[in-house]
């Protein structure tokens, strides 16, 4: 089942007095099945970030059009546009976005209270979540209490507390050190190979190793994917380190 | 580098940290405005109320009132800066060491202050002086000036007093630039901030203090009892207000966080830990607009109650039209007049006599009660009413007896009910008209400054709310929840000094009916609520602008 499917996405941002175009997603084509972990990898300014906010409805599309399951983002109105995101989508950020105000436990119930959630019932989910990822001794914590790693495991905690159909990561080990990044990537493939879906969006080859396919994006359009087949990590990336090269050189069109 | 770097530096500095300062400048000119109109009535020599109780009592209110603003414009100063101390990373980074970076601010000081003198007084003189002329005209009470005469002395008290608050937070702000780490800097003062704990001694102290002061103002009896413990009360409940604010707010939040059922619910969330938090920091400043909300009612709802039963008042100390008293101390008369021995009842009778005839009068209904002193002295009180005259009349014959009695050298004292009702309508009206006038005042600068509180604020929470939209909290969600935010803070304070108010009410009344024969208790109630309501009123504009402004800024 399709889970995610792009269409002919464009965004084109104006100045305000309508001086210079800016073509950040010049119509973008991809579809995600369920189940998938895909990558998508490209430089700073390639249109990553644009996006990932049109994906999670936070910013609109010039033209083209976005389904999530059978829903069509442009028609749900902006008064249900949170909620539906609350309950669909996960978010994992580079800069974690735990609120300091709460402890780690709040913060991964902060989704569920606010689509009205019961205590019993939030306990009953964080109890399995906490202990897969390894934090069901620091949920008393504060966010400024804990480490990097620990913070962004609390932070996929929230995102996956919703049971949402998809998982956006933006940039999720950015701001880890090697092992939390490792620790956090392994979590990932650990959660995916349990059926959840990933999106994820980074410019790191390590990464972007550890999904099951990677869309390289470039001057706003998908430019080449690679699928990883049976392929270890480390074969996969040689294989991305390769074509990354290779985009870097110009010498590739289009897959 | 050169000095006027760090000028220029300062300038441009103060002009593109215009989000914080305008309101901040707001603020303090606001402060300094009511300062110097507090001191420039209580001075003003038309006012009449120079060398009096009165203006004595204004002078000192008005330097209470400084002194609450002074802990405002410290406590809302600190957003400013805090908000600020990332540039001050930064310069640090290119090469700008800390005395530099302290010299630019003491220039910022100096423009800010410079600038909330200027607009403080300036605003003084002329918004003074056209509420002033307005207030006089609509309420029309008979006040014995016309305006407002703008007062060196007030001006001057007034830059010494302010500039002294401004010196103080300069202070605070260097001494923070000096303690914070270089990197500490660049990560905006976020560092180090402590989880809050529930402070169980604090507030037990302030539950007893508080009950002391209530306790007081509930079982004092007499107005002698009230005027000799009253300060103490004050005391304790000011004592008590504070402590319950910083240790009572953190505990009920936490009780209201164990609260399963309650905490996690959608529109109570992340208000209530939010506020665990920022109460840590705000006690101090809510209690403060809670002590001055109810200094405000108890000060106009006690004028207008004193005006309102002046009749009442005259009455009680003047029973009827005249009224003399004949001292018979060692004889009566005096070095001028022979003096009279014998029976002085007679000869005082004799006299009065005299002067009834003399006044061609006649004094109805004339009785003589004599109060006995030590050592045998004796006061005769003569009462009389002459109901067939008017009041001018009456105030004519009383000028009249005066300068017959003058001429007597009799060692006597006149009192004329008519003369009476004018000075008690002058100095009750004035009395009410100041009481109205700071009443306006104090309010406004509590808004503002309450209204100032929550914008910087708000930019302190942008960063929390821009999260919370990022996980999906729709503008309605946010909006509800900074409304009932904005809520708790504006009206806790207002909730408290309504119950300060209402303890009050007995030992008022006390005073009101005992030294001021006012015995309509229904009345009291009545101002009392009424001005309650008006309060509450401009509160909730505030409230609603404040809730708006904030808004914008987060979301």
């Amino acid at each position: 089942m399709r889970i995610l499917e792009v269409i002919e996405l464009r965004k084109v941002y104006t100045t305000r007095f309508g001086g210079n175009n800016v073509t950040a997603l010049d119509g973008v084509d991809f579809a995600v099945e369920e189940g998938e972990y895909v990558a998508i990898m490209g430089e700073s300014g390639s249109g990553k970030t644009t996006l990932l906010n049109l994906l999670a409805g936070l910013d609109k599309p010039t033209s083209g059009r976005i389904f999530l399951g059978d829903t069509q983002l442009s028609t749900i109105r902006d008064r249900q546009l949170a909620a539906w995101r609350r309950e669909h989508l996960g978010f994992v950020f580079q800069d974690f976005n735990l609120l300091d105000t709460f402890d780690l436990r709040d913060n991964i119930f902060l989704p569920l209270v606010l689509s009205g959630k019961s205590y019993n019932e939030m306990n009953a989910r964080l109890a399995p979540i906490a202990k897969q990822l390894g934090i069901a001794d620091l949920l008393d914590k504060y966010p400024y209490e804990v480490s990097g790693g620990q913070k962004q495991r609390a932070a996929v905690a929230r995102a996956l507390i919703t049971r949402p159909q998809l998982i956006l990561a933006d940039e999720p080990t950015g701001a880890l050190d090697s092992r939390s990044s490792d620790e956090l990537l392994e979590l990932f493939g650990q959660v995916n190979r349990e059926g959840q879906t990933i999106l994820m969006v980074t410019h790191s080859a390590k990464a972007a190793s550890h999904a099951g396919r990677v869309l390289f994006i470039k001057d706003g359009r998908v430019f080449h994917q690679l699928y990883r087949g049976d392929a270890p990590e480390s074969v996969f990336y040689g294989r991305i380190s390769e074509a990354l090269t290779l985009i870097a050189q110009g010498g590739m069109h289009h897959a | 580098m050169r000095k006027a770097v760090y000028a220029r530096l300062a300038l441009t500095s103060v002009r593109k940290n215009k989000q914080f300062y305008l309101p901040y400048l707001l603020a303090s000119s606001l402060c300094v405005m009511m300062f110097y109109v507090v001191l420039a009535i209580s001075a003003d020599p038309e006012f009449g109320f120079q060398g009096e109780v009165t203006g004595a009592i204004m002078t000192e209110a008005g330097y209470i009132a400084a002194v609450f603003s002074a802990f405002f414009l410290f406590y809302t100063s600190g957003f400013v800066n805090r908000s600020r101390q990332k540039e001050f990373g930064v310069y640090n980074i290119l090469g700008m060491e800390r005395r530099h970076i302290g010299r630019m601010l003491v220039y910022e000081t100096l423009y800010t202050s410079a600038a909330s003198f200027v607009l403080g007084i300036g605003g003084g003189i002329v918004l003074g002086e056209l509420l002033f002329l307005l207030l006089l005209r609509l309420t029309d009470l008979p006040v014995d000036t016309q305006y407002l005469t703008p007062s060196a002395y007030a001006a001057r008290e007034t830059v010494v007093v302010y500039g002294l608050i401004f010196l103080l937070i300069l202070a605070r702000n260097l001494w923070r630039l000096f303690r914070t780490s270089g990197t500490g800097l660049l990560q905006g003062g976020r560092m180090g901030e402590k989880k809050p704990r529930t402070k169980w001694f604090k507030l037990a102290a302030g539950l007893v203090s508080l009950g002391i002061g209530y306790g007081i103002a509930l079982m004092a009896e007499s107005t002698v009892a009230i005027f000799m413990w009253f300060l103490v009360a004050v005391v304790f409940v000011i004592i008590g207000t504070y402590l319950l604010f910083e240790a009572g707010s953190i505990a009920l939040l936490k009780a209201l966080r164990k609260n399963k059922n309650y905490y996690y619910h959608p529109r109570h969330f992340t208000g209530v830990s939010g506020m665990i938090w920022r109460m840590k920091q705000n006690a101090a400043g809510l209690a403060s607009i809670c002590i001055l909300s109810t200094a405000v009612l108890v000060t106009i709802s006690t004028t207008v109650c004193l005006y309102a039963g002046w009749e009442d008042t005259l009455n009680g100390s003047m029973p009827r039209h005249f009224a003399v008293d004949i001292y018979d101390y060692d004889g009566l008369g005096t070095e001028t007049a022979q003096p009279v021995t014998g029976d002085g009842g007679a000869a005082a009778d004799a006299f009065i006599a005299r002067m009834e005839q003399e006044s061609g009068v006649a004094f109805e209904g004339l009785t003589r009660t004599a109060e006995s002193r030590s050592h045998g002295r004796t006061i005769y009180v003569y009462r009389f009413d002459t109901p067939s005259l008017d009041n001018d009349q009456q105030l004519e014959l009383a000028g009249q007896l005066k300068a017959q009695l003058d001429g007597t050298g009799w060692n006597l004292r006149f009192h004329s009910k008519a003369e009476s009702r004018q000075d008690f309508l002058m100095l009750y009206g004035s009395l009410l008209f100041a009481g109205i006038f700071f009443g306006l005042i104090f309010l406004m600068a509590t808004a503002v400054i309450i209204y100032y509180k929550q914008v910087s604020e708000g930019y302190e929470d942008k960063e929390r709310f821009a999260i919370l939209q990022k996980v999906g909290m729709s503008r309605q969600e946010v909006r509800r929840t900074i409304n009932s935010q904005v809520l708790t803070v504006f009206f806790l304070p207002l909730v408290a000094a309504a119950v300060h108010l209402f303890m009050a009410l007995r030992p008022l009344y006390i005073v009101l009916s005992e030294s001021f024969n006012i015995q309509n208790f229904g009345l009291f109630a009545l101002v009392t609520g009424v001005t309650l309501l008006l309060f509450a009123a401009v509160y909730v504009v505030v409230y609603l602008l404040t809730a708006k402004v904030y808004y914008k800024i987060v979301a």
